[in-house]
């Protein structure tokens, strides 16, 4: 019995009706039978061939039609990438010009003060090219992982070095003992250790930028049910507005600290950090109350091998 | 007898059929002008191989087929039905189709051309 397939449901149903026809007909000696047999073998043939070419082309169809919206997308977020660098580097660019050429009209002076501007706007423009490329690589999966297996307990000590420029500026940073963890001496986690401080730093340079002289920042690790450690970095500081969270892990997101209005950043940070922990198969994320703090938080896979290298 | 190999085009895929290794391997993408004259002599290579091929050997054929349109459907099917025949004949054949096990569309895909197969075939993950 055939498939039944609506579209050739004419074809099924006069092939069908075409059998009855040759069963009736089977005792009776009409010598052009075993022709009307061929026939109607050769008739059900095509028209399962038919069916089957339909359904694939059906099916290569849908799939086209994905990738069409998946292009889509890329084209529309190049447009997006381009505009927002332009937008970006313009910025900058665009002041510098305008000192550069108050000190050519020698309506400004090339002083200390006007130099240093300059300065600091040329810095932040490699930095945003230096961030831009770094991002790029990540996402083309341009950028080589050096994967080690480090063992659970040692991933605390990575954050005590970050305590002098806490206490630098007022701010008592905390790294809690990783729970779960003690026990587990030889459960690890697969980092790449540079790109693993990169995320860290970046994480804990925002909790600084965000949170006032007197507050607090805490570490904490946890290892979860489901063999992942969960590690959290939580502050006191301002906080982000609930409808802005969604948004502050793409590329350009920028939020001008209340405490530090000067601070530079490049929008780049969190979209870097984002990408390096996706790399790490971990999960990264945030939670957030306006007025009393945030919490970013990140996962890892924890690796439970005896011959793992710590 | 002599191996027969195709380089892939943009509309074209890879082919390579080595009698020496009893190892047919088509790759890439199906979407020629006229899909039955590029596959004419892939038909005409598989039978002639069939008929001197001994039953002792067995032979592995990988298919890898991002796209496949109409009229090449309908030539893959015909070679489909080739290795279905000499299997039938008491050849000993295993064919492999390897895509992307994530992609519905892929897996849907390959289970429609071996759906009426009996020779011994698998839906692997492609690698890249």
């Amino acid at each position: 019995m055939m498939k039944h397939d609506s579209l050739f449901i004419q074809e099924i149903t006069f092939l069908e009706e075409a059998k009855c026809i040759l069963e009736d007909e089977n005792s009776s000696s009409n010598e052009l039978l075993p022709m009307y047999q061929e026939l109607l073998n050769n008739y059900e043939k095509l028209l399962k061939t038919s069916m089957k070419t339909t359904r694939i082309s059906d099916i290569q169809g849908k799939a086209l039609k994905t990738k069409e919206i998946e292009i889509r997308k890329v084209k529309e977020s190049r447009r997006r990438l381009i505009s927002d660098i332009s937008h970006e580097l313009g910025s900058p660019m665009i002041a510098i010009e305008r000192f550069m050429l108050g000190m050519i009209n020698q309506t400004i002076k090339p002083e200390h003060d006007c130099l240093t501007l300059i300065y600091e706007k040329v810095g932040f423009v490699n930095r945003l090219i230096e961030e831009l490329f770094d991002l790029a690589k990540l996402e083309e999966h341009g950028t080589t992982f050096r994967f080690e297996d480090v063992l659970i307990a040692e991933i605390r000590g990575l954050f005590r070095k970050f305590t002098i420029e806490c206490e630098l500026k007022q701010i008592c940073l905390t790294v809690s003992a990783f729970e779960n963890v003690c026990s587990m001496t030889n459960w690890f986690v697969s980092i790449d250790r540079f790109r693993f401080q990169q995320v860290i730093t970046n994480l804990i340079e925002n909790a600084l930028k965000y949170t006032p002289e007197g507050g607090a920042i805490e570490v904490r690790g946890t290892v979860t049910t489901a063999s992942t450690l969960l590690i959290e970095i939580e502050d006191n500081g301002v906080g982000i507005e609930a409808d802005a969270l969604p948004y502050i892990f793409e590329r350009f997101f920028k939020k001008e600290s209340p405490l530090n209005p000067k601070a530079s950043s490049t929008g780049l940070g969190l979209a870097i950090a984002k990408e390096i922990i996706t790399k790490h198969h971990g999960v990264i994320g945030a939670r957030s109350e306006l007025g009393k703090g945030s919490v970013f938080y990140f996962s890892l896979p924890i690796k439970k091998s005896a011959g793992a290298r710590s | 007898m002599k191996g027969f190999m195709i380089e892939s085009s943009k509309s074209t895929p890879e082919v390579t059929f080595d009698p020496d290794n009893h190892f047919i391997y088509i790759k890439g993408q199906s979407y020629p002008e006229n899909a039955y004259k590029f596959y004419e002599p892939l038909f005409q290579w598989v039978d002639h191989y069939f008929e001197e091929l001994k039953n002792e050997f067995n032979v592995t054929i990988n298919f890898e087929l991002s796209y496949i349109n109409t009229s090449s459907s309908k030539c893959l099917m015909m070679l489909l039905d080739k290795f279905e025949e000499a299997h039938c004949a008491g050849k000993s054949l295993t064919l492999n189709w390897y895509c992307d096990l994530e992609n519905e569309s892929e897996v849907e895909c390959a289970e429609e051309f071996l759906e009426d197969l009996t020779l011994p075939k698998y839906i692997l993950q492609r690698v890249d």
